[in-house]
Formats: structure tokens, sequence, C-alpha cells
């Protein structure tokens, strides 16, 4: 299979790993399919946005925009306030665009909105985003809350931070604190004093699933890495889950698509906390979370976690997996 | 930031009347002369996060108390844009030159103070008026390029 994708894309600056095309063979378990994903792979993404309900209403900026672009509305997909951008753009087009400059809306990949939206914080109420900058998913969070309530956004790098910081501000963000610390270290000055009612831990990771933005993943992929991000994943998931609330909801994500950076880190925190896990409805094609891996058996819950091939829905791989805490 | 009560606050609350927004505004910090706002919760958490000792921003950048009055800030503009109800309408040249950060001249010699501007449908910043012209406070990063 492996000389097959070889012989299939040798013109590609950018070839998979033996390793990364293995995984990929075992988690789809079909060549067509194999296939097809790295067909995508080498099909770059178009770029969509996502309006800032904050400042700008969703038809009132649809009608703006389709006078510049061709547009495709992702209301179908439950994305409402999601647009896909078909026209070819040059670089800058959407950074420069008047409406951005105004905060009328957020160059956002359609996967990445995914987290907020399943998390769907109520009005008021208390959230914690692990590994908030940017911000793309922060500023969605405060636009789903209608700026109330408060979102404590914390990235261990203040340079990222200071992004995260102009986003906020350009978005019209009120509701937000931004801490700079190690996850683990904010979390033991907060531990006993502070929980939430949801917490979005969209951690960092190999990146698989935004192959698409940027073929250098390709080459810089590899099993170490992947091995030193999961454990990574699973402090700050434990941590988190430490300050979530009695019937609070924590959803987990990732925009990569191996199951040690995925189920295995959500199955080490079902085995350590008591917690389900939400069956996920959305209206896009997903798949379910695999239950074994390399002979590692996780647990049957994780069935209810969902996985989004660029393949299936036209955007970046993902992982998500919600969970509710239940003392 | 400390957090603005009595007297100072009144005058902060005061001067946001100008532009019609004081109802959506209810905790207001300062630093120096800058306004932040927060929503009540964040608010409460921010307060508490300080008293832990860590490190933390907060707060909307909603302005700055001027000798001339209250510069609402250039996102402020867009945030509040259902309540604004003092502005000054601007045409494209004068839209286009406030975009690439360069001061505006206008007809009206009289009026001065700081005034928000609106071209066509948005609210694009709030300049100062004076002698004729509009000082310009667009963001670097805000304008065209």
């Amino acid at each position: 299979m492996y000389e097959e994708i070889l012989e299939r894309y040798k013109d590609k600056k950018y070839l998979p790993k033996k390793e990364f095309a293995e995984n990929i063979f075992l988690l789809l378990k079909n060549k067509k399919e194999v296939l097809e994903f790295f067909d995508k792979c080498y099909t770059p993404l178009l770029f969509s946005i996502r309006v800032n309900t904050l400042k700008m209403d969703i038809e009132k900026l649809k009608e703006r925009i389709e006078k510049k672009w061709y547009v495709e509305w992702q209301k179908k997909y439950g994305l409402e306030e999601a647009f896909v951008i078909k026209t070819k753009l040059e670089p800058g087009d959407l950074g420069n665009a008047l409406e951005h400059r105004l905060g009328y809306y957020y160059v956002q990949s359609l996967s990445s909105m995914l987290p907020s939206k399943i998390l769907m914080p109520e009005k008021n109420s208390f959230i914690l985003d692990c590994c908030a900058a940017p911000g793309s998913k922060t500023t969605h969070l405060a636009a789903l809350m209608q700026n109330t309530g408060v979102i404590l956004a914390n990235d261990i790098s203040w340079k990222r931070n200071i992004a995260l910081l102009s986003n906020l501000q350009r978005c019209g963000v009120i509701n937000a604190v931004v801490t700079s610390m190690a996850f683990q270290k904010l979390v033991k000055r907060l531990e006993g004093k502070i929980y939430f009612d949801y917490i979005l831990v969209d951690v960092p990771c190999s990146n698989e699933g935004t192959v698409r933005k940027n073929l250098n993943i390709f080459k810089t992929w590899n099993k170490k890495l992947c091995l030193w991000l999961s454990k990574i994943q699973k402090s700050i998931l434990l941590n988190a889950l430490t300050l979530l609330k009695n019937n609070g909801y924590l959803v987990y994500s990732t925009c990569t698509l191996n199951p040690i950076e995925n189920e295995s880190v959500v199955d080490f925190a079902l085995k350590r906390f008591p917690i389900k896990l939400e069956k996920i409805k959305l209206k896009i094609k997903t798949r379910e979370g695999v239950i074994e891996w390399k002979g590692e058996k996780y647990s049957k819950e994780l069935k209810k976690a969902i996985r989004i091939w660029p393949q299936d829905f036209d955007s970046e791989g993902f992982f998500i997996a919600k969970i509710k805490m239940e003392k | 930031m400390e957090k603005l009560k009595g007297k100072k606050k009144r005058e902060v609350l005061e001067a946001l009347k100008d532009y019609g927004i004081e109802k959506d505004i209810k905790d207001i910090y300062c630093d120096n002369s800058s306004i932040y706002i927060l929503t009540p919760k964040a608010a409460e958490l921010f307060d508490y996060i300080n008293k832990s000792n860590i490190k933390c921003r907060a707060g909307f950048y909603l302005g700055k108390i001027e000798k001339e009055g209250f510069r609402l800030s250039f996102d402020a503009c867009q945030l509040f844009s259902n309540k604004i109800k003092k502005y000054m309408e601007v045409n494209e040249d004068q839209a286009k030159k406030w975009f690439k950060g360069e001061d505006i001249k206008v007809i009206e010699k009289e009026k001065k103070g700081f005034f928000i501007l609106r071209f066509k449908e948005d609210f694009i910043g709030c300049g100062l008026l004076k002698d004729g012209k509009i000082k310009n406070y667009v963001p670097k990063d805000r304008r065209e390029k």
C-alpha cells in the first residue's frame, strides 16, 4: 500500500512517512478510502470564516460578502455562522478586508468551529478554555454566550497570548480573563477554590488533520512527537477535570487523527474520573472513536467520541469527545 | 487596573451617555486614563485571580479619558453600534483617508470634541474634531494595507 502511495504522489514535494500511511490504513481499513484521504490531503483547503455575532448579524454579513466573493453558507451543516469562500483569494485578502478589520468575522476552519458548538455553553456560565491562544474558539465561545458569564482563557505562551488579547479586543469580547501559565500550575492555584460549568480542552497536537493547510506536516511528523504530546495531553485533561463541576461538561479536541493523542488520552481519563461520554449529534458525516489500537483496548464509551475525516467533511481532520462529570 | 467607583465612575458613565451606550456598562476598570469593561462574573474572577497573585489581563478596552472628553475605542464603536446616537457621517474619500491613518478635513468649524464616524452602515472609529479637522485614532493593525 505504501509503495502505491509513493507512486501516486511521486510528483509532490512532501510525502507521508511509512508509519503515518500505515496508521491511516489501520484506521480506515480500506485501500480506496486511504487514497481518498491522501487525495484530499493534497487538495488545498478553501478558506472559511465565522461571523462574529457579537458585532454583526449573520444575514447582514452574508449580503455584504456575497458582493465581494462567491461564498457558500454552511447552515445545512449546522454551522449557521460559517461561510466557505469559493473565490480564489490572494494572500491577505481575508485579513485586510474591511469586515475583518471591523471584527465582523474570524477566519477559521469549519472543523475548528465544532468544539465550541458541541460544548454549547449556556448564557452566564463559568467557562475554562485551557489552551486558548490565538483565540478562535475563545471568541466563538464568547459569541455563543452572547458576552455573558466568564471565560478564563489560559495559554502557556505569553507571546501567543498577545494574539489572543488582540483577537478578543477585535471581536468585542467583554467576558474573558486571560492568564499565561503552564496549565498544570494554574490548576494547582485554583483547585478546590474555583470550579467551572464548561471546559474546553483543545490541546496542542501533532496537527495531522491540518495537513491540507501545511503539507510540511508530512515531513515533521514522527511517532516520538505523538507519544510526547500524548503525555502532555493526558496531563492537561486530567488537570482540567479536577476543575469541572459535577454535571459540568468538558470537550476534548485535537486536530490530529492518531488514537495515541485522542482515544488513548480520553480512555486514560475515563479510568481515573467519574465521567461519561455524551453522544455527539452533528449534521455532518462523522465516524465513531476507535476502541482498539495496536493491541491496546479502550473503553467502549469511546464509540461516542467522533472522528472527522477530510474526505467525509471538506475541512480539517478532527477528534472530539464530549465528557460529563458524574460524581 | 483598578475598579472605578463613586464619582469617577459616574463621570465616565456621564461621558458614555453622550454616545448612548451607558446602560450597557456595569463594571468599569481603569488603568491610568484607559477604561476597560467586564461582565460582572468576569470582574469577580479577575479580582480573585489578581488576589491569588496570578498574572492576568482582562477587560475590553472601551476608551480613554482625554482632556477634550471620552474617546471611545475603535472596537467599541462596532460593539455598541446598535446604541450609538452621536456620530458624524463621512464620505468615501474621507473614509479612505481615515483607514490610511490620515486626519480628515470637515466643513464644521464650530463643532469640537470626540465624534464617532460613520461610513455607510459602519461605525469606523472615534476621532477628535478640532479646527475643521478630525484627528485619526485608527489602530495601526486596522488600517488599510
